[in-house]
């Protein structure tokens, strides 16, 4: 009963996420089910328009370049949460988490009232140090719980047999956390991806992101090239998601 | 062996490790980046709420604070927030509960995974499936008149139902994943000691689980309100000119350069969040964050 029940809610919860993938096929110009015939149109439009082509790569490359800044930021912070004594750990670690519940608007605004002084408003760095704002808490909350699980005693090991604590570190430590790595690089890629709300206030006709110009459409014309944009940002993140699981499921085979 | 370890001592890692007080540099890159990204914008925008070109006023709080406009969009805010968090609460307990203590372990995998793959599909995509279901003409209105279930379609899009329905399957996953942690770790021989002792399923539920789940319910709920607070594509592109929230009064008020309006609306719901975090993280601590 309660089985039957909670597979329904996930039905309910999941289709409509992949909804929009059948009508990037549709040969209508407007949303309507059923589809009378599938044809692959929109997607040569897709590829023919260049603000959707430069959209995709900039977003692309936005997200490879914040996910590893913000990983590495990220992971500085949690390992400091770990190993160092010093006053205000609580405020440190708010600090960390902020961008995560801070409401993006108030963020975006915030961002754009400083980076207009300075010329960063329209700029890629501009997208890419928000993205990577936006993106250090996911990673501090996964590496924070990763780094939790390390026994500290094969660090102290690695220490006695003259390892340096930085050479300890790389040796020992990161690979027993490489799960976590994996995860706080893809959260913070998918993060940036999927960015709108904040973006939307720093970014300017030459930056626009692929969501970004999703979002113009929607909010002017729409076409089912929409669809063929929203089908894939599906692949992107959801492809991205199982990456992780398999990663995941794999490294639990392993210990 | 031993040899590598000595020769190693010479190398950068080396060098580096013993410069005094590098250590803190762990500390101090990550504070630098919040600082000069985040910190010092949030501080240049809060300033502009009480300072203006003739200096020092509290003419924009005292606006956002009295004016009806302003305080029906922050009681349409809260009350979506309010509305949101129940139905998340309400769908995701079963779910949660199956996924911690179903007998099945593909079952347990298949819900835990199932509720996260909305959350792994871009946002602003799933806002635009819900124009394209809740439409006039939409998926959801063709089904029920083909079902007999009504006879003209529903206006729902561009309704605050719409902005409701969209924000509960955004934020869903978030109160899972709060419950789901709790639920876990839920000793299970206190039920099973429980039905030893005669109780009844339900009672036994009433009386053993939904006490102890409880931690999870609260922290979910906190953060699910506060973020769903903070939403504005959902409701620019779902919502009616009436759904307006405080973010997109902010957004609004930014596009027609009243600065010193939307920061004091920044203020107000940033406050509101703030108040709203301290007394979830009051009642959970640290795990209000974890995953």
């Amino acid at each position: 009963m309660l089985t039957l029940l909670v597979f329904v809610l996930l039905a309910v919860i999941i289709l409509p996420a992949l909804i929009v993938i059948p009508q990037s096929f549709t040969s209508l110009n407007y949303f309507t089910y059923p589809i009378p015939e599938f044809v692959m149109k929109w997607y040569d439009k897709f590829w023919e328009n260049s603000e959707w082509v430069v959209g995709l790569t900039r977003s692309l490359v936005i997200a490879v370049i914040a996910a590893v800044i913000a990983t590495v930021i990220g992971t500085l912070a949690a390992v400091a949460m770990q190993k160092l004594n010093f006053r205000g750990k609580g405020l440190f670690m708010g600090l960390m988490i902020s961008p995560m519940v801070i409401p993006v608007v108030i963020i975006g605004v915030a961002l754009y009232s400083t980076f207009s002084k300075i010329g960063l408003t329209n700029s890629f760095a501009g997208l890419v140090l928000a993205h990577t704002l936006l993106a250090i808490p996911m990673v501090f909350v996964t590496m924070s719980s990763g780094l939790g699980g390390v026994n500290s005693n094969l660090e102290l090991a690695a220490m006695s047999m003259g390892s340096t604590p930085i050479g300890a570190f790389f040796k020992v430590v990161l690979p027993t956390v490489k799960p976590s790595l994996v995860s706080s690089i893809l959260f913070s890629f998918v993060t940036s991806l999927d960015e709108v709300a904040a973006s939307l206030f720093i970014s300017g006709a030459d930056t626009k992101t692929l969501p970004l110009v999703m979002w113009e459409r929607l909010n002017t014309y729409m076409d089912p090239t929409i669809a063929v944009a929203a089908t894939y940002l599906i692949i992107l993140t959801l492809g991205t998601y199982i990456v992780k699981e398999i990663i995941d499921s794999r490294t639990k085979k392993i210990y | 062996m031993e040899n590598k370890f000595i020769g190693r001592k010479k190398g950068i890692a080396y060098t580096i490790s013993n410069i005094r007080g590098i250590k803190w540099l762990l500390l101090i890159i990550p504070l630098l980046f919040i600082f000069l990204t985040m910190v010092i914008s949030l501080v240049n925008i809060f300033e502009r709420s009480f300072i203006d070109n003739n200096g020092f006023t509290l003419e924009y709080f005292i606006k956002v604070l009295t004016e009806p406009l302003y305080q029906k969009v922050l009681f349409t805010t809260l009350k979506t927030g309010v509305i949101v968090t129940v139905c998340t609460v309400i769908i995701s307990y079963p779910m949660a509960f199956l996924s911690v203590r179903s007998k099945n372990s593909i079952v347990r995998r298949f819900v835990s995974g199932g509720v996260l793959v909305p959350y792994w599909v871009s946002m602003l995509v799933r806002i635009f499936a819900w124009q394209i279901i809740l439409a006039k003409n939409g998926i959801l209105n063709q089904v029920l008149i083909k079902l007999n279930v009504i006879d003209s379609p529903l206006e729902i899009l561009y309704t605050s139902i719409a902005v409701i329905i969209s924000l509960t399957h955004i934020l869903l996953p978030q109160m899972f994943l709060s419950m789901q942690s709790v639920m876990a770790e839920i000793e299970p021989n206190l039920t099973l000691a429980a039905e030893g002792m005669g109780a009844k399923p339900v009672k036994n539920f009433s009386t053993v689980f939904l006490p102890l789940s409880v931690p999870g319910i609260i922290s979910g709920c906190m953060m699910v309100f506060v973020l769903a607070l903070g939403f504005y594509i959902a409701p620019a592109l779902l919502g009616g000119s009436n759904d307006m929230m405080v973010s997109n009064l902010i957004q609004q008020n930014m596009q027609n350069m009243n600065w010193n309006i939307a920061a004091a609306l920044s203020v107000e719901l940033f406050v509101i969040v703030m108040v709203f975090i301290a007394i979830a993280y009051k009642f959970v601590g640290n795990k209000l964050f974890t995953r």
